[in-house]
């Protein structure tokens, strides 16, 4: 699905440079789960970024599907993340003023469909996350739990390739971090997704096929999921 | 519609500041309303003032300023006398400066007046003494002296005969007259009566009415007039149509050259000349109104883009999240721009509203207002006269004085129309703050950092 050479990236801040990433080599396959960890400053988000096409390297390439995102155009990268790419935010980012069905139905807003398959798709992305009684709600009518759900319908119901999760479970106790991941695996079984998930909890990242360490803006394996990784502040 | 969907639920989320945007436009729109209203109706009523003082399709009124020898001498009046003269306190000149001027490129047609007054008492020589007249001097009548032949023009352009017939050119010489139907009523006379004008009978053929009531009183032909007040082949003005008003300033100067003597009014040149609360109600809503609707309608424009810039500030984390979803910026673009134009639109509706209101108000409130006018040289002003009474002797006299710039206080029937023109800026005017504060807000919305959707929030 991917293929990173030689990524960096450089943020300038205030006359220091800062390099998030340092030089990224992975493969990442078609159908694989892949957990992300590392201490905070170190690069993560940055890398979903570049991988989600919000962000381009300052040098190497990024493969997505065999084409080179950082020689994409604008238009075509805003397309690529329209149909092939879900993204799961750790604070949910629902639109607050608009019902749980609705907030779905904006990730299919730049696709071509007409008004009755929209509410379709939303409808199943919505039962498929077991909220079909929750579609006419306000995020903040829904426990933390359930807006995640939302979250995750709406990454999954343009049907995508691709889910790209930053710290899914970073706001939710223990309980229903549990439910989320064992949906999240369910889903991505099911539909033969590509996820690439940042957390800081071992307990989830033991979940995927294959665990990654970022350091220094660096992603390491060692082949072992590490126990006891940092905590969130 | 999403977009719709989407517009909706977020305008009615912020809806105390969308109101507060909106009312903010309404009022300046309802202003730029309000002040296009009262300015249009006061040019409105300025020319009708100028129309009555001249008649419709008087572009230009030549006339010449009083001099020594111009106008009939003073007359020394002994008490209980019969007076009944014709004469004129205004400046003559041959009626040949007719043609001259007709002649000129770009004047359409000239044509000359006689303007006089009939000077008159009772057989008995007593004038009844009233606050107006507290001296019983002798009753000052308007006559006009007017071409029979072409009254397209002049003093009797508006009138209408609401009785007996019009002057033609066959009245040239004949001793015949048309009154105005308030004159005609107030003295009980009817076509078919006979005045007397400077001892001379002459009968009456029709009455004529008038819209603005400016008519003199009797109208008689110009010969005629020029015989009965000694003043042969004399004229006190000339009004002239030109082909173009563009070319009114350029025919002025044409008349000038040509008669180096002459004093030309315009209806420019007049405009500047109305005064009186009219004048008070132009030169406001000229000034005053024009700036207060600009500025009220600046501050709406600039309270408008802040809110909203700060709004779209407030959203960061929710564009950068419709651009994760893979919406196009133009499309997030769109969407802020949909929300404020919305609010624009409701506020020049809003605003449209209230400034028909305000119109009406003012309409209602200015209805009967009085234009002074500084008299057009060439037309009617009240006669001027120094009187007095020799003690030891008991004779009274009294002199006409020459015109000098006497002022007329017309009333006006005031309105404030508000053209469909006007409703068009406005909401021109309230859509474009709308559109202004979107294009801050969504030019905010592009410089924000795309991925700060993902930055976390601690
Ligand atoms: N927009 C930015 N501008 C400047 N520096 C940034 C920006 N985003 C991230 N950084 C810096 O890049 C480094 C990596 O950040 P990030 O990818 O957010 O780390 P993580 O997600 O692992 O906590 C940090 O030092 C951070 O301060
Ligand atoms: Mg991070």
């Amino acid at each position: 699905m991917y293929k990173l050479t030689g990524v960096t990236r450089t943020y300038r801040k205030g006359g220091k440079t800062v390099d998030a990433l340092a030089g990224v080599d992975v493969v990442i396959g078609d159908r694989e789960w892949l957990a992300i960890q590392g201490p905070t400053g170190h690069g993560k988000t940055t890398l979903l970024q570049l991988l989600g096409g919000l962000d381009r390297p300052t040098s190497g390439t990024i493969l997505f599907d065999g084409k080179n995102l950082g020689e994409m155009t604008e238009a075509e990268i805003t397309r690529v993340r329209a149909t092939s790419i879900g993204f799961i935010f750790q604070t949910f980012n629902l639109i607050p003023t608009l019902p749980a069905a609705v907030n779905v139905e904006l990730a299919l807003a730049p696709l071509r469909l007409d008004a009755a398959e929209r509410r379709a798709q939303v409808a199943r992305a919505l039962d498929a996350v077991g909220l079909t009684d929750r579609a006419g709600h306000l995020p903040a009518e829904l426990s933390g739990g359930q807006q995640q759900r939302v979250g995750i319908a709406r990454a999954l119901v343009k049907d995508p390739a691709v889910l790209l999760a930053d710290e899914p479970t970073g706001n939710l106790d223990e309980t229903t971090r549990d439910e989320i991941i064992d949906l999240l695996a369910q889903l991505v079984r099911d539909r033969g997704l590509t996820l690439v998930m940042v957390t800081h909890d071992s307990t989830v990242a033991a979940r995927a096929e294959r665990i990654g360490q970022m350091r220094d803006g660096r992603l390491l394996f060692d082949g072992a999921p590490v126990t006891g990784g940092d905590r969130q502040p | 519609m999403l977009f719709l969907t989407y517009l909706r639920l977020e305008l009615r989320h912020r809806l105390r500041q969308a109101v507060f945007i909106a009312a903010g436009l309404a009022v300046g729109v309802a202003l730029v309303i309000t002040v296009s209203a009262v300015a249009a109706g006061t040019s409105d009523a300025q020319a009708g003032v100028l129309h009555g003082l001249y008649g419709i399709g008087t572009d230009m009124t030549v006339t010449r300023p009083f001099g020594h020898g111009d106008t009939s001498p003073g007359h020394q009046v002994n008490a209980g006398e019969h007076v009944d003269w014709l004469g004129t306190n205004r400046g003559l000149f041959g009626s040949s400066a007719v043609p001259a001027i007709a002649g000129l490129p770009g004047v359409r047609s000239a044509v000359g007046v006689l303007v006089a007054d009939q000077s008159w008492t009772p057989l008995n020589g007593h004038v009844a003494r009233t606050p107006s007249n507290p001296y019983g001097l002798p009753l000052s009548i308007p006559v006009d002296g007017v071409d029979p032949a072409s009254q397209r023009l002049g003093p009797l352009s508006e009138a209408r005969v609401i009785s007996g017939r019009d002057l033609t050119a066959a009245d040239s010489d004949s001793d015949v007259a048309l009154l105005d139907s308030g004159y005609a009523r107030a003295n009980h006379l009817r076509t078919g009566s006979v005045i007397t004008i400077a001892h001379h009978q002459l009968r009456v053929v029709g009455i004529v009415t008038e819209p603005g009531g400016t008519v003199p009183d009797i109208l008689i032909p110009l010969r005629v007039a020029q015989a009965l007040s000694n003043a042969p082949g004399k004229i006190t003005t000339v009004d002239v149509a030109v082909d173009s008003a563009a070319d009114l300033a350029a025919v002025t100067a044409k008349v000038k050259a040509q008669l180096p003597w002459a004093d030309v009014t315009t209806s420019a040149t007049l405009a500047h000349e109305i005064s009186g609360s009219l004048g008070e109600t132009a030169r406001l809503a000229r000034d005053l109104g024009r700036w207060l609707a600009i500025a009220v309608l600046a501050a709406a424009f600039l309270l408008a883009a802040l809110l909203t810039v700060t709004a779209v500030t407030r959203r960061v984390r929710e564009f950068g999240t419709l651009k994760a979803l893979g919406w196009p910026a133009r499309r997030i673009t769109g969407q802020v721009l949909g929300e404020s134009v919305t609010i624009g639109i409701a506020g020049a509706l809003v605003g449209t509203g209230l400034g028909y209101a305000a119109a009406a108000v003012i309409s209602r409130i200015a209805r009967n207002l009085t234009a002074t006018v500084a008299a057009a040289p060439g037309h009617r002003e009240p006669m001027g006269f120094i009187a007095g009474s020799n003690a030891r002797t008991g004779q009274h006299f009294y002199h006409p004085i020459p015109f000098t710039g006497t002022l007329d206080s017309l009333p006006i029937h005031f309105s404030a129309p508000v053209g469909a023109g006007v409703v068009a800026l406005a909401i021109g005017l309230g859509v474009a703050g709308g559109l202004l504060a979107g294009a801050l807000g969504s030019w905010r919305a592009a410089r924000l950092r795309p991925t700060v959707a993902l930055a976390h929030a601690g």
